[in-house]
């Protein structure tokens, strides 16, 4: 459903992506990994319209979408929970989430739609139902996360593009977290992009694991395929452009 | 009543026509910088000019509420024409749209003086004399004033707080990248708070014309405090910016009727720097502004 | 502004083409230039424009004449303008040129006193006879210093002023009264004197003095009431005049009523868009009254004003700053026989009494300020009455 075809993408001289091509079905969850400042987040700030390629595209069940606003995007069906979570913290847990569902505004009953949404999801996460009316900044790191992510869903896409969702979390919830992604894909069918620096979580909860390197995609693997570490440290630690090692543990 | 009190009401009374034109002004100065973190100092310009724009609907139609009805839309007119040929291009640049501004200033008093001349216009509003209230006399004009600002603040608030253009343009105020991601419209947003905001500059002038005195200079006098009330108010809060701003002009009030009249500015900016030592975010808390 | 000049230039085209259009004596003739250092634009150009204006107007009717006499020579004026912009930097470029490339020996203005006070720091060295009406000339002890022969204050002294406005609070019936100013110099300067000349009256003073920019009166005027005062008199600003008043009817603080400096008589009728003040008023004024003149003299000058067609708005008598003293000065230089000895020329000028539009005029030694009528404007039930307050000049 999500194409990106050779992109590039550049802020002044910092040539931050170089030729990135990728593919995601809404039928797994592809997680991206790398070493800091690899251009994971750019990537999915490219394909959410926060960030202008300078060459290549991107599409969204074979709509060009490249360098369209983010407005667009969410309304083709790919929302981003950005890093961070990023709520608005003077607001209520109720009001970020009417907020998620900003795109469906004016159509007919969206009012009582976003209610129901909101129930349901309430519902499954009782945690954050019960804080509703709570100011969103003060509730805890994971609970926070999991608002992101509801918000991110108030929209219904078809894709939901996650940047480290498990940063500066317990483990305890990011397994929860990791559960709750997997349920999302398989129950409700939505495709799953996720950017991570923690390998571990990433490996268990995706279908097929990506690493970016300096702004290229180096290896595209099944998480099988990567619970090699030197395999790993290779690409986290040593020269990318240098075949990798095959086989063998160190 | 004691003689004492009701001097003391008296005074405390007199701060609400001066009061409630900080409100306005620093309701607007909240909603504009709150989203576009521009410091958009020409305000006290914009002020001045919905006053003229008033003055002179009423001088030609002989209406004196028809100067507020058409100084409103006229200023936010104003406020659109400015955000679209000036504003929207420094938003990436706060500073660059406050030096833009001052630049603004010099504009709006040039032109002022083109359309009015330099000297000093005078009007008598037709609502004229006072009720007495227990030996307290409330002039009805300060009276009217009063409710006027009362009731458009609160109808923003009710706007903010439960609309969800309202809640839309809260979400800017916090983060507006984690806007842009929810598919607000952020630019359109923006413009509409340039709008709302001039448009309420345009009932403070409108106010201050009531007060007597116009010069195409007026603004500078309301300009400093709009910003000393958005700031204790806290950014982004009108209960906040009318509190402060009634609070203000009450404080000024009292200052002239019992200290050295002379040292009144003194008196509140004193003030304004203990309380932001005190409360960076202001009194009633507010946000620290958008990161745009 | 730039309207403002267009149309001053304007008016000087068809005053001087006017001027060309009289019938000359015949005999040796000359031109004596006056300057003119005024703030014909920015901040005070609602004070300049009327002295400026008025000067124009004199030089405009003398020439009319066919000028003045000196020896066996006629002589016309012509009058040399510059815009100080109502800056420092504008009155030094100015005076710079009126002085060294004109080299012009009579200078008026400005009438804004730091602009005025930093003139004569010029003129005075070059031996120029310079006139200005500004009150610092008087509080700073100018026009009573020696060195400074050529200096004349063309306002009423501050005590003759004090003794007019105590005449309106007189007039008022007030014991105690609420001194109303801006907080400024030029309050600093007029106060002194008012409250000896109404502690020699036997009247009581409470000073309200309130930031200069002030908009909302309520609060002074409350304090003035709860200090119990019988009237308000008002000093300056003359703009915020009619909020004081309407603020202290509103608030039910002067049972005797108000007055004020200069205030004219506009602000009481005009109060409530046309409806007159329900208080007896009375306006204090230096010079004669142009709406309301006290004299036919006053009237025909006020009438030849209006005929310039530039509105002079609310400081019109400060025409009265220069208008005679144009006239006075063309006498002065017949008398002493010299168009270039300023010594001279001074002595005479300082020494003579004219008869002008705003009564008899004459200097007084010390400070060598002139003195001419004042008025009293007072308003009752909306009925408007001046009576003039005789200049002590024989
Ligand atoms: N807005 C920006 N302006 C300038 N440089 C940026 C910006 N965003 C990212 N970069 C740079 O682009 C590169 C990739 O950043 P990013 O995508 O955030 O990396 P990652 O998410 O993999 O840590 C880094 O060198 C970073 O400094
Ligand atoms: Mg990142």
């Amino acid at each position: 459903m999500l194409e990106i075809d050779d992109l590039e993408v550049r802020f002044g001289h910092v040539h931050a992506l170089r030729g990135v091509t990728l593919e995601a079905a809404r039928s797994e969850v592809l997680v991206l990994i790398g070493p800091n400042g690899a251009g994971k987040s750019t990537v999915l700030n490219s394909v959410s319209g926060l960030c202008e390629p300078s060459s290549g595209r991107v599409r969204i069940e074979g709509a060009d979408l490249t360098g369209h606003s983010p407005r667009e995007v969410v309304r083709a069906g790919v929302t981003l929970v950005p890093q961070g979570r990023r709520l608005f913290g003077s607001m209520s847990v109720r009001e970020n989430l009417e907020l998620g569902a900003y795109t469906h505004k004016g159509e007919r009953n969206a009012q009582a739609k976003t209610v129901n949404k909101i129930a349901r999801w309430a519902e499954f996460f009782p945690e954050v139902g019960q804080r509703l009316s709570t100011q969103s900044s003060l509730l805890s790191g994971g609970q926070q996360q999991i608002v992101a992510i509801i918000r991110g869903l108030m929209s219904e896409p078809r894709m939901l593009m996650m940047d480290e969702p498990s940063i500066g979390l317990a483990p305890i919830v990011v397994k929860r977290i990791g559960e709750e992604i997997r349920r999302l894909n398989r129950e409700s069918g939505i495709g799953i992009v996720m950017v991570e620096q923690n390998v571990e979580f990433a490996l268990t909860v995706a279908d097929r694991v990506a690493i970016l390197v300096h702004g290229r995609v180096v290896h595209v693997a099944p998480p099988a395929a990567l619970r090699d570490p030197a395999l790993l440290a290779h690409y986290f630690f040593g020269d990318a452009s240098a075949p990798p090692p095959t086989g063998g543990k160190t | 009543m004691n003689e004492q009190v009701t001097v003391f009401l008296q005074h405390a009374f007199n701060g609400i026509s001066m009061g409630a034109v900080y409100a306005l002004i620093a309701a607007g100065i909240t909603l504009v910088y709150g989203l576009s973190r521009i410091i958009h100092f020409a305000v006290g310009e914009l002020v001045m000019l919905g006053a003229f724009i008033a003055l002179s609907v009423w001088n030609w139609s002989g209406e004196f509420w028809l100067g507020l009805a058409v100084a409103v839309p006229a200023l936010a007119l104003i406020g659109l024409v400015t955000e679209r040929a000036v504003f929207r291009f420094t938003l990436r640049e706060p500073l660059t749209g406050f030096i833009v501004s001052l630049g603004l200033i010099l504009i709006l008093q040039g032109t002022a003086v083109e359309i009015w001349s330099p000297n000093p216009q005078y009007s008598q509003p037709p609502l004229e004399g006072s009720w007495d209230v227990a030996g307290v006399l409330l002039r009805k004009q300060a009276v009217v004033n009063f409710a006027i600002v009362v009731a458009v603040l609160a109808l923003c608030y009710l706007v903010l707080m439960k609309t969800t253009f309202g809640k839309s343009l809260r979400a800017v105020s916090d983060d507006p990248g984690a806007a842009a991601l929810m598919g607000i419209p952020v630019r359109t947003i923006i413009m509409t708070t340039f709008v709302i905001g001039s448009a309420l500059a345009g009932i403070a002038g409108w106010m201050v014309l009531t007060l007597g005195l116009i010069t195409p200079f007026v603004g500078a006098i309301y300009v400093l405090r709009g910003f000393a009330v958005a700031l204790i108010g806290g950014l982004g809060n009108i209960q906040g910016a009318a509190l402060a701003g009634i609070g203000l002009g009450v404080a000024e009030s009292l200052a002239a009727g019992y200290v050295g009249p002379g040292w009144t500015d003194a008196y509140v900016f004193g003030a304004v720097v203990l309380i932001l030592l005190w409360r960076p975010t202001g009194l009633a808390g507010g946000s620290e502004g958008a990161k745009l | 502004m730039k309207t403002n000049q267009i149309i001053l230039h304007a008016a000087v085209a068809a005053a001087l083409a006017a001027g060309s259009t009289a019938v000359w004596a015949q005999g040796k003739k000359g031109v004596v230039k006056i300057g003119i250092n005024e703030t014909l634009s920015g901040k005070f150009v609602a004070v300049g424009t009327p002295p400026s204006v008025a000067i124009r107007l004199a030089i405009h009717e003398i020439n009319d004449k066919g000028g003045f006499k000196v020896g066996d020579t006629t002589y016309t004026l012509q009058p040399v303008e510059v815009d100080n912009r109502s800056e420092g930097p504008g009155v030094v470029a100015g005076m710079t040129k009126l002085i060294e490339d004109e080299k012009i020996k009579i200078i008026f203005g400005p009438t804004v006193s730091v602009l005025a006070n930093q003139a004569q720091e010029m003129t005075v060295p070059a031996k120029v006879i310079h006139l200005s009406a500004a009150g610092s000339w008087q509080s700073l002890g100018y026009l009573n210093d020696p060195k400074k022969p050529l200096l004349f204050g063309t306002q009423n002294p501050l005590n003759a002023l004090a003794r007019t406005e105590i005449a309106a609070v007189k007039e008022l019936g007030a014991k105690k009264v609420a001194y109303f100013s801006a907080d400024d110099d030029t309050t600093k300067g007029n106060m002194g004197p008012f409250l000896a000349e109404a502690k020699a009256a036997g009247i009581e003073v409470t000073t309200i003095l309130f930031p200069y920019a002030t908009a909302d009166f309520s609060s002074f005027v409350s304090r003035a009431k709860a200090a119990k005062v019988d009237s308000i008199h008002f000093l300056h600003p003359q703009n915020s005049a009619p909020n004081v008043l309407r603020a202290a009817v509103e608030l039910q603080a002067i049972p005797k009523g108000f007055s004020g400096r200069q205030t004219g008589a506009a602000a009481a009728l005009k109060l409530a868009m046309g409806k007159p003040v329900p208080v007896p008023y009375v306006s204090a004024q230096s010079t004669p009254d142009l709406d309301y003149p006290s004299t036919p003299k006053v009237k025909a000058y006020a009438e030849r004003l209006r005929n310039t067609g530039i509105d002079l708005g609310y400081n019109v008598t400060f025409s009265f700053f220069t208008y005679d003293f144009v006239h006075m000065m063309a006498a002065a230089m017949t008398k002493a026989g010299t168009v270039d000895d300023t010594a001279k020329i001074a002595a005479v000028f300082g020494s003579m009494t004219y008869d002008g539009v705003a009564g008899k005029i004459c200097f007084a030694t010390n400070p060598r300020a002139s003195q001419y009528d004042g008025t009293l404007v007072s308003v009752r039930n909306g009925k408007v009455s001046a009576k003039p307050v005789p200049s002590p000049c024989k």
